[in-house]
């Protein structure tokens, strides 16, 4: 058993300890006791950092864009900031590059050396974007794998595709679709998916 | 529900591991870890950057300030977390020490359940 006196600050790390598992949950099991933690939150966190941080925060960038000329110009320009005005920052330091969707230009997001992916915008990524097999078609052959997506795109669509990687990541945002005309942000941001913040989706409004 | 869900800045030598971008973790224990590090600075118990200076400390004392192994980080993690709960005399270090005791008994005794049925719950 380790003493008290070798937990103390400075004494010894906690790297050096074997029971790690039951520190932690005796941690937690205190916590609640006092009342300073309630498990229901931690689990709420947890989720959070796992499940829920995205695509959300990414469509919400997204509808903002589309309903405000202003910040889709400072989006544009500048992800980094614009991004991080809306709180969608932290816990990495790589930059964030928006590319925009046109009549003439489709954008599509690959990772070919990994698979680093905006996952504070975007959430946990897909499991067919570390795929080998789309990491090196979608760069020899875009247009044939879009089209296996479902997008099929006009011989007059170019299409960009962005190589992502742990210094610089790309959001696509893509063309708002007809028939929102007076849309809210937040109607709009429902409807913005998460494969076409990849770019491997348009957006559709669901009939 | 997560909405209100602000995720903190750590960044550099404190940067949460991740596997290819992707932040990890590889066991319960260490996400237990971190719900409770955040949950509890959102509820105003610590400026998060109270916690942040541990961490880099606890990071730099450790020796091992590259690793992207989810079991090394969230040790250095909670070390952080401990030294802070100690600091602020919320936790001492005997009331930790027996009630790990206690949850070392639960544990095995979980294990040998396991064991005993040949699976898990």
């Amino acid at each position: 058993m380790t003493t008290p006196e070798k937990l103390e600050s400075g004494k010894l790390s906690w790297m050096s300890l074997d029971d790690v598992e039951a520190r932690v949950r005796a941690l937690e099991s205190l916590l609640v006791e006092r009342g300073l933690a309630e498990s229901a939150a931690v689990d709420a966190v947890v989720n959070a950092f796992e499940n829920d941080m995205g695509p959300m925060n990414g469509a919400k960038v997204v509808a903002r864009a589309w309903t405000e000329p202003d910040f889709k110009e400072w989006l544009l320009r500048d992800a980094t900031s614009a991004i991080g005005s809306m709180g969608f920052t932290g816990l990495q330091s790589e930059h964030l590059l928006a590319v925009e969707n046109t009549d003439d230009v489709h954008n599509v997001i690959v990772c070919t050396l990994c698979s680093c992916y905006p996952w504070t915008l975007l959430g946990i990524p897909p499991a067919w974007f570390k795929y080998p097999q789309y990491r090196a078609r979608v760069v020899k052959e875009p247009r044939e794998v879009l089209k296996e997506f479902g997008v099929e795109l006009g011989p007059e669509v170019r299409i960009d595709v962005w190589d992502t990687s742990a210094e610089l990541r790309y959001l696509v945002l893509p063309q708002r679709p007809a028939g929102t005309e007076g849309w809210s942000a937040e109607q709009l941001a429902e409807i913005v998916s998460r494969d076409s913040m990849v770019g491997v989706a348009l957006v559709s409004v669901p009939s | 529900m997560t909405a209100s869900i602000t995720v903190p800045d750590l960044e550099g030598v404190a940067a949460i591991p991740r596997s290819n971008g992707e932040p990890t973790f590889d066991a319960p224990w260490q996400s237990r870890a971190f719900g409770m590090v955040v949950s509890l600075h959102e509820q105003g118990l610590y400026p998060w950057d109270e916690f942040k200076t541990l961490l880099i400390d606890e990071i730099e004392r450790s020796g091992i300030t590259d690793t992207c192994d989810p079991a090394v980080y969230y040790r250095q993690f909670t070390g952080a977390f401990f030294r802070l709960l100690e600091a602020r005399g919320i936790l001492s270090a005997e009331d930790l020490e027996v009630r790990t005791d206690e949850e070392k008994r639960l544990l095995a005794h979980e294990d040998e359940h396991t064991d005993d049925h040949g699976h898990g719950h």
